[in-house]
């Protein structure tokens, strides 16, 4: 048998930590997911989390593991690991945290191409980085994993905002001067820890040396 | 208190988001409502190749039509086929106009030089967004909604449709983040909530939010439904481990250009298998597992060794690798898997369900008010979809839809909501929470998907669609009774299930009833005891209609190929 903790959470309530046992499967191949999904149908059906596709790709599942932020989907279950909401999110439920407020920044900061509207494809000429960005399926482990995120620094996203605005940046079509818009979350105020992992293999790194002098 | 809204678009992937940024645009008030975040679905999961028809020199939309029609095998709606094949070719730019950017050549042009083969096409059409795939399609979806006047509401399941005067007049919504039901008076609905696959999990690469809500919902109005028989199958889905099983390995082209595909006891059951279909490959694996041919996993084994012996081969591997594809396989089934030294146990997937809400040209259904585009609409592939065509189909026909609900919302009043109805389903919700019950939603549906696999897997027969049938009625039976809900209201997973579970029994039924009486084999549909195409009797769609007795099924004659 397995045993694993999950952090669980409601309103009202302080979170505790709560343990599940599972067997084992034979052989390798159960995940974080495949458990979660096992313990709601077979044991707890008032555990609340997410999931999407099952092999890394909607970022829906985002959660940490042992204190460090990853897809349940595609980690490994091992005995006594401890899974917990991504930090610094607002938490609705045990592991479900609230996705809605990203609109907030998409329309405080205009996250997008301004209107423009051809009638057939134009010439472009991106910087190839710009499809490694776009990679980025927004599972936001990234602000989990930021401690400059996760010190509540008030109107600062963390590396989500600066692979958003770096995308803005190389696409040809955008007309907004995002370098001086980035100059306002002081890229040069990353503490360099590295810790922008990202799940989905997108260079936040690079993403915000795009905004440096 | 009730919202008001001109239109409401249901389903955030790219149907629902292109019907609802294109109303706003025309000055309806509109509103998009999600179970999950924006930019979901099937799309974000795709891999991002979209058909732009005409990219190749010599290539034309009538090219293009008789593709599609023949790809139909005579199901295919001539009208839709006839919308798509003069449209698709703006599918790049309505995608590019909302942010999206496509993979360009060294000119910087979506050209030739950059469009791929895919099976069943007669030119090059597919354009992509490698390495990002569906993802950078979803982040482009945010972001142009985020720019336009529509209002958002994630994490909100639509249970309900409202008919008053014989057309829509609201929705019935929960948001499943506090757990409180209300209810937006509308004239106007778009329900682009996807297909289906999630009723035979864990056989299928779909996304888990779809469970057919669209087509559940819109039945239950009393719009009708078409071609539920043809489901597509992917032929190369995982089969092990467990948490693994109906994941996406590859379309036939992955076993370019020697692989082969072999039973368990290693005799051929198929080489040039890349030259082949979805539907010619998952045929010939569904009568070799019904033939006990399948390996202990339920697979048959897709050999690639052959490709290491030959340059373009290697070079094939190598493209696929650099490119991320064949990461799946290093962690479920191996290093030599990965590296294509050992065969791949392999078996069919769902992936598409052709068939959906039956719409007009203008994405109209046959209900007044309610409108359809994208997976959860049917008619357009017939009785099987080319691949990409399902990518410029939630552009095209998500911008149709949303210029027709907007003009129908400008030019028809919206009646009042039938105040016992609206009452109503609130109070059925409330229920919900604490039921004392023998089963949970999520052990009937699992009930529910392990029979659809047995009954509507790639290979059918008259006996074992019959039993299928049977436990279905079984399964209805218990989510009559109340079922084991938990009490806490935020974030109920239970209560979303029991939602799902309704909508799954019903399009089930349909869809198995469909199959059942379809007694031939044509397109995705294919019966063990009908092998054969049967035009004399069987050149016509199935269409499913509320009557006075109950749901009922009709033939309507098809445009033939």
């Amino acid at each position: 048998m397995l045993k694993i903790h999950v952090l669980r959470s409601r309103p009202g309530l302080d979170p505790f930590w709560q343990e599940y046992q599972l067997p084992a499967e034979d052989g390798e191949g159960q995940t974080v997911l495949s458990a979660l999904i096992d313990i709601r149908r077979k044991q707890d059906e008032t555990l609340a989390f997410r999931y999407g596709c099952r092999y890394q790709r909607c970022g829906l599942c985002a959660v940490e593991v042992n204190g460090r932020p990853r897809l349940a989907c595609r980690y490994k279950l091992e005995d006594g690991q401890k899974i917990a909401p991504l930090s610094g999110l607002p938490v609705v439920k045990d592991l479900v945290v609230d996705r809605r407020i990203l609109w907030t920044a998409y329309r405080q900061y205009g996250l997008f191409v301004v209107e423009h509207i051809t009638d057939r494809p134009p010439e472009i000429r991106v910087d190839p980085i710009y499809h490694q960005l776009a990679r980025c399926s927004e599972c936001l482990a990234c602000l989990a994993a930021c401690p400059r995120y996760q010190s509540r620094e008030p109107g600062f996203w963390g590396p989500w905002l600066f692979v958003r605005l770096a995308m803005l940046k190389l696409d040809p079509r955008d007309t907004i001067d995002r370098m001086e818009q980035a100059s306002r979350f002081r890229p040069d105020g990353c503490r360099g820890c590295r810790g922008c992992f990202c799940p989905s293999g997108v260079p936040a790194g690079k993403a915000l040396q795009l905004f440096l002098p | 208190m009730q919202k008001y809204y001109d239109v409401v678009c249901v389903g955030g992937g790219g149907a629902g988001v292109t019907a609802a940024i294109t109303a706003s645009a025309l000055g309806a008030k509109v509103a998009l409502l999600s179970k999950e975040p924006v930019g979901g679905g099937d799309t974000k999961i795709s891999f991002g190749a979209m058909a732009y028809p005409g990219v190749s020199p010599g290539d034309s939309p009538e090219k293009f039509y008789c593709d599609l029609i023949k790809s139909g095998e005579g199901l295919a709606d001539k009208e839709l086929v006839k919308t798509m094949a003069e449209r698709g070719r703006r599918a790049v730019s309505i995608a590019e106009n909302q942010g999206l950017l496509f993979w360009r050549d060294s000119e910087g042009l979506i050209s030739q030089k950059v469009a791929g083969f895919t099976g069943g096409h007669t030119f090059p059409r597919t354009v992509s967004t490698l390495p990002g795939g569906g993802v950078a399609y979803s982040n482009a979806l945010r972001a142009a909604t985020a720019r336009s006047n529509v209002e958002v509401y994630e994490d909100t399941v639509v249970y309900r449709i409202y008919t008053a005067e014989g057309r829509v007049c609201g929705v019935a919504c929960l948001d499943l983040a506090s757990g409180e039901s209300f209810v937006i008076r509308c004239p106007a609905v778009v329900l682009a909530g996807g297909g289906g696959g999630w009723l035979f999990y864990p056989h299928t690469d779909n996304n888990r939010g779809q469970c057919a809500d669209s087509l559940a919902l819109a039945f239950a109005a009393g719009a009708e439904l078409v071609d539920l028989e043809q489901v597509q199958f992917i032929p190369f889905g995982l089969t092990h481990p467990g948490s693994m099983v109906g994941v996406f390995l590859g379309e036939p082209n992955i076993a370019a250009p020697g692989g082969i595909l072999l039973n368990a006891a290693g005799d051929l059951l198929l080489r040039d298998l890349h030259r082949l279909n979805r539907a010619e490959v998952t045929r010939t694996m569904a009568l070799a597992l019904s033939r006990g041919e399948g390996s202990k996993y339920g697979g048959l084994l897709l050999d690639l060794s052959p490709n290491l012996k030959s340059e373009e081969g290697r070079s094939l591997w190598k493209f696929r690798a650099d490119r991320g594809q064949l990461d799946v396989l290093r962690w479920t089934y191996g290093e030599k898997a990965f590296r294509w030294e050992e065969p791949l146990d392999v078996a069919p997937t769902v992936h598409y369900l052709m068939g959906g809400i039956k719409v007009d040209a203008r994405g109209q259904s046959s209900l007044p008010g309610l409108f359809a585009a994208g997976q959860a609409a049917g008619g357009l592939h017939g009785g099987n979809r080319l691949g990409s065509v399902s990518l410029a189909e939630i552009y095209i026909f998500g911008e149709i839809a949303g210029q027709t609900a907007c003009r129908w919302a400008q030019k028809e009043a919206c009646p009042e909501l039938p105040a016992d109805q609206a009452g109503g389903a609130g109070a059925r919700i409330k229920k919900m929470y604490g039921m004392n019950g023998k089963f949970s939603p999520a052990q009937l549906t699992a009930q529910l998907q392990e029979l659809m696999w047995q009954a509507m897997g790639p290979a059918r027969e008259a006996q074992t669609l019959s039993r299928g049938y049977g436990k279905l009625l079984e399964i209805a039976r218990l989510a009559g009774d109340p079922m084991e809900i938990p009490q806490q209201q935020v974030y109920n997973l239970s209560v979303l299930e029991a939602l799902e579970l309704e909508g799954m029994i019903a399009v089930a039924g349909m869809m198995i009833q469909s199959a059942l009486a379809r007694e031939e084999t044509r397109g995705a549909h294919l019966r063990l005891d009908y092998p054969r195409r049967d035009d004399q009797n069987w050149q016509c769609r199935l269409v499913w209609r509320q009557t006075p007795d109950g749901p009922a099924m009709f033939r309507e004659e098809a445009g033939g190929c």
